[in-house]
């Protein structure tokens, strides 16, 4: 049998060594998945290289004790090689425990961020949303507005607030007119905090509001006029219809919105850059500063707040996909 | 449940202008099959509140980019002694120096070749496999459909490190090859994904005509199956050239050589330098220009971004 497969099908690979019942299949319409197997190699093969191998090599990575100065590198013609060595659970236990404590207050202030941000995004987006959605003048004008913070790129839209938020800046202009504190948005710890999380509400509400939109417009009118017909009021409407209505869109992007804003890169990195203070850094601009913002490069280190990010993930995907099912089903 | 019951909570506002109408419900239920009833002086109510706040969002959304574009044209004394105001004169120059002076247009040129490069490789390597996972099975379909869902949800990030060094190996950091292979395979996941959903939903019929008169596989695909995709193909090239424009991480890490920077690398370097060169105006005539592609992609292609989202989203 395995021979046949071997003879037949040398260019699948070997992570994909077809099940017994099968391979009578393969036999049977060979042309056929050969043609698959070649439309779909390019994009297994770019992906394995680029996106697989690297996560294995990063996960094995965080056993050593790599950085900077003892990873094999050529200068000139000198060929030096890799000098780190195995360290086991060091780099986790050094993360959680170790005398430098990083992790669990740049952990405490992920989940914090990601919680608020996300019920700040999907709540402006389903408010929007819901009001978009009737039947009023100018809609097209709003819609097309307040989309904007996210048809303007990122990196654009974030520098601009980086400018606005600056002491002494435009916001803080306005604030001394209606005589307001004008915290320094960019160096106090709070003060920076309050800032990222309120522009990273204004760059992800529009995503949130479109998607709302879209799933709003597929609730037929008839589930509305029934519910009128029963007597029911627009808060009951709004709850027995609307929300569950919108369930297969909201279970979808609240998982979106939580695994973007968990990664939520390029808010905090380019709203305070890698200076001001060190507590606004989430787990993930936190790992960019091991690998980039110091020297030595913390190469292992790195890595591990990475497969710490993943699993955490991973594990809230899990048990997400699963209380949704369930709540569906209850429904 | 639960995950009902947050929204609506913060949502608040919005019920209030609608609460209001319990008391004229039977008199809006007599008006016939109206999704939602109400007295007219409540509706009025209801309208006004629903515009009042759409409009303080709308200019919420709107005033931190309308000043950015008003500041490219003003003068750094301007820019810093009169923030809220309209420039004296509009400095249309500031562009120019922007473009020559402060490498913008290198560093646009560069962003449209990786861009433009990575996206057209996306979409064919993206639209090949998307439709043997949706029309054919073989095994190994699904591990590769799994793969790809659970590539989607994977954030670039985790693999930086060594994805440096696989580019690296390769000797492509710093290079346009390098940055087009690594955004296309950033970017295959949710255009695969997307991509399969679609190719389902289209009828099987005509392919099957075809064949039957004698079309090769490769016709099939070129000359039946992409064009009868080619809405779900513009949607998911729309998301993908503005993640792409979008993409700052991937460029930081694996692209060091000043000429070859992208357009948001350029600008975090201009933020950087301006603490000497004092040249802000510059820098927000920069940033206009990087932005103004993707705006003008969306509000010519608003409408299809929009069903695109709800065809992805729902599916």
């Amino acid at each position: 049998m395995t021979v046949a497969v071997q003879g037949r099908a040398r260019k699948e690979r070997r992570d994909r060594e077809p099940r017994p019942g099968l391979i009578a299949r393969l036999r049977r319409s060979y042309d056929q998945h050969w043609y698959a197997w070649v439309m779909c190699a390019p994009v297994v093969l770019v992906l394995a290289a680029l996106v697989g191998y690297p996560l294995v090599q990063g996960v094995l990575l965080t056993f050593t004790n790599a950085n900077s100065l003892n990873v094999g590198r050529t200068i000139g013609v000198n060929h030096i090689p890799d000098t780190y060595s195995w360290v086991g659970f060091k780099n986790y236990v050094d993360l959680i425990t170790g005398p430098d404590n990083q992790l669990v207050p740049h952990f405490v202030w992920t989940i914090v961020w990601t919680a608020v941000c996300v019920v700040l995004t999907v709540g402006t987006g389903l408010g929007l949303a819901v009001l978009l959605n009737r039947r009023i003048r100018g809609r097209a004008v709003y819609r097309m507005l307040l989309v904007l913070p996210w048809a303007v790129p990122t990196f654009v839209t974030v520098f601009s607030w980086r400018l606005l938020l600056s002491d002494g800046g435009a916001v803080d202009g306005l604030l001394g007119l209606l005589h307001l504190p004008q915290p320094s948005w960019l160096s106090d710890p709070l003060a920076m905090k309050v800032a990222a999380i309120l522009v990273n509400t204004w760059v992800g509400f529009p995503f949130m509001m479109l998607s709302f939109l879209g799933g709003l417009q597929s609730i037929p009118n008839e589930l509305y006029e029934a519910a009128e017909m029963d007597g029911a009021t627009p808060w009951q409407r709004f709850t027995q219809v609307t929300l569950p209505g919108l369930r297969p869109v909201s279970s979808t992007v609240m998982l979106l919105g939580i695994i973007w804003t968990f990664n939520q890169f390029n808010v905090i990195y380019l709203l305070f850059g890698s200076g001001g203070d060190d507590s606004v850094q989430i787990l993930v601009t936190y790992a960019y500063q091991l690998f980039f913002g110091q020297m030595p490069q913390d190469y292992a280190g790195s890595a591990a707040v990475g497969v710490i990010c993943l699993s955490i993930l991973v594990v809230f995907t899990g048990f997400y996909r699963r209380w949704v099912a369930r709540n569906g089903a209850a429904a | 449940m639960t995950d009902t019951t947050t929204p609506p909570r913060s949502a608040g506002p919005d019920t209030g202008p609608r609460s209001d109408s319990p008391g004229d419900s039977p008199s809006g239920a007599g008006s016939g099959g109206r999704p939602r009833p109400g007295g007219r002086l409540s509706r009025r109510l209801g309208t006004g509140a629903t515009q009042g706040f759409l409009g303080v969002w709308a200019l919420l959304a709107a005033v931190p980019l309308l000043w950015a574009l008003v500041s490219a044209f003003k003068t750094n004394n301007e820019l810093f002694a009169s923030p809220w105001k309209l420039p004296a004169t509009w400095h249309f120059d500031n562009f120019v120096r922007a473009w020559t002076k402060a490498d913008i247009g290198e560093y646009f040129l560069n962003t449209v070749v990786v861009v433009v490069g990575a996206l057209a490789l996306t979409m064919l390597l993206g639209s090949m496999a998307a439709y043997v996972l949706a029309r054919f099975r073989f095994p190994g379909n699904r591990v590769v459909y799994y793969a790809f869902v659970a590539g989607m949800t994977f954030p670039v990030f985790l693999a930086l490190v060594p994805l440096f060094f696989v580019v690296k190996n390769l000797n492509l950091l710093s290079s346009y090859p390098g940055l087009i292979l690594v955004y296309t395979a950033y970017a295959l996941p949710f255009t695969v994904f997307f991509l399969t959903g679609f190719f389902r939903t289209l009828p099987t019929s005509v392919a099957e005509a075809a064949v039957i008169d004698g079309c090769s596989q490769e016709g099939v695909f070129f000359r039946i199956m992409l064009p009868m995709a080619k809405p779900g193909l513009v949607s998911v090239a729309i998301f993908n050239f503005l993640g792409m424009w979008n993409q700052y991480l991937l460029p930081l890490v694996l692209n060091s050589d000043q000429h070859k920077y992208l357009l948001s690398q350029g600008l975090a370097a201009l933020a950087v330098q301006q603490g000497y060169a004092n040249d802000w105006s510059a820098l927000f005539a920069g940033l206009v220009i990087a932005a103004l592609p993707v705006v003008a992609l969306y509000l010519a292609l608003a409408k299809k971004v929009q069903t695109g989202l709800s065809v992805g989203l729902l599916k």
